[in-house]
């Protein structure tokens, strides 16, 4: 096993550069296979025919592929990886979009700049604290409903635009 | 295997550490790469406006608001976004390319800023930034 336990991972970044910041840091976290993939089409190709333990992908994407990859994830469309987690780096957190990419199928949020233990946490959160999967006609995906209304307080939510900490109670609102 | 919390692999707090510190390194070695790599891309879009080259300005634009708000420029990472916004959605506006030459001017301060911790936004960055929020809000270009 390797050293964090997370053997195939996929990075999906129109960015040349800050994917290649990701590819370096798992590379340092001794992730022993990490493949990359900077247009959809390609990420798609790939994850139709590899199946990988987590995919990490950036909010910030060119040509208005953002969430697509995970929709279609989710609704069986690409293969093997309907229940891989996925990592979403963000650096703009408003509120509606930490929603939007937790209904989409995202398993964790890492807000931007990004530091090698927050990326390392969510990617052992991602993969060994994954919320249980739901699927229905309306959604596939890590479960997203409440617990209980007390779980974000109301200052968290009247808030525009999250933080860490903000985000991390969004996504574990159904634990 | 369903991995979960109760059978989740462990990690001991040396290997924790030394995989973190290699993880620091890269980290340190890519913000100095891309600190090194700003001018050229300032450079660049500047170029690209001065040649109304919309397509170089969105591309450019594009890389500066990644990399910009991974490294903790989120101000200069914010203003990328709304040149990046205006070249992607503005091509139709007959002031595109003013507004594109004022962006990058404001780019090109923000960039000498130390945004690292304790970076408060001046009076007369947030002013900017609600004008340029606005400009573009006026323009229909903001979702």
């Amino acid at each position: 096993m390797s050293t964090t336990a997370i053997e195939k991972v996929l990075i999906f970044d129109t960015d040349n550069f800050y994917r290649r910041v990701i590819y370096n840091l798992l590379l340092s976290f001794e992730v022993p296979a990490v493949v990359q993939a900077a247009e959809y089409s390609k990420a798609a190709n790939i994850l139709k025919i590899k199946s990988f333990d987590l995919i990490v992908m950036d909010w910030d994407m060119d040509g208005g592929s953002r969430l697509d990859l995970v929709k279609n994830l989710r609704n069986g469309k690409l293969g093997p990886n309907i229940w891989t987690p996925v990592l979403l780096c963000s650096a703009h957190n408003r509120k509606s979009r930490i929603y939007q990419a937790r209904d989409a199928g995202i398993s964790e949020i890492v807000a931007k700049p990004v530091s090698p233990q927050q990326m390392l946490d969510k990617m052992r959160a991602s993969c060994f604290r994954m919320r249980r999967f739901v699927r229905s006609e309306n959604f596939s995906g890590p479960d997203r409903r409440r617990r209980s209304v007390a779980y974000l307080d109301e200052d968290r939510r009247s808030k525009v635009s999250m933080d860490q900490d903000d985000i991390d109670a969004v996504m574990r609102e159904s634990e | 295997m369903i991995v979960n919390k109760e059978n989740a692999p462990t990690m001991s707090e040396a290997t924790r550490a030394r995989i973190l510190a290699k993880g620091d390194q890269v980290m340190e070695e890519m913000a100095a790469e891309f600190h090194r790599e700003l001018p050229a891309i300032l450079t660049q879009l500047q170029g690209a406006a001065d040649n109304k080259d919309l397509e170089t300005i969105k591309r450019s634009a594009y890389q500066l608001k990644s990399s910009a708000s991974g490294f903790g420029k989120s101000t200069l990472g914010q203003g990328a976004s709304f040149l990046h916004v205006l070249a992607e959605r503005g091509a139709s506006k007959p002031e595109v390319f003013l507004l594109a030459g004022h962006l990058i001017n404001f780019l090109k301060e923000l960039a000498l800023i130390d945004e690292s911790a304790g970076y408060e936004e001046s009076e007369e960055t947030v002013s900017i930034m609600k004008a340029m929020y606005h400009e573009l809000s006026a323009l229909g270009l903001l979702d």
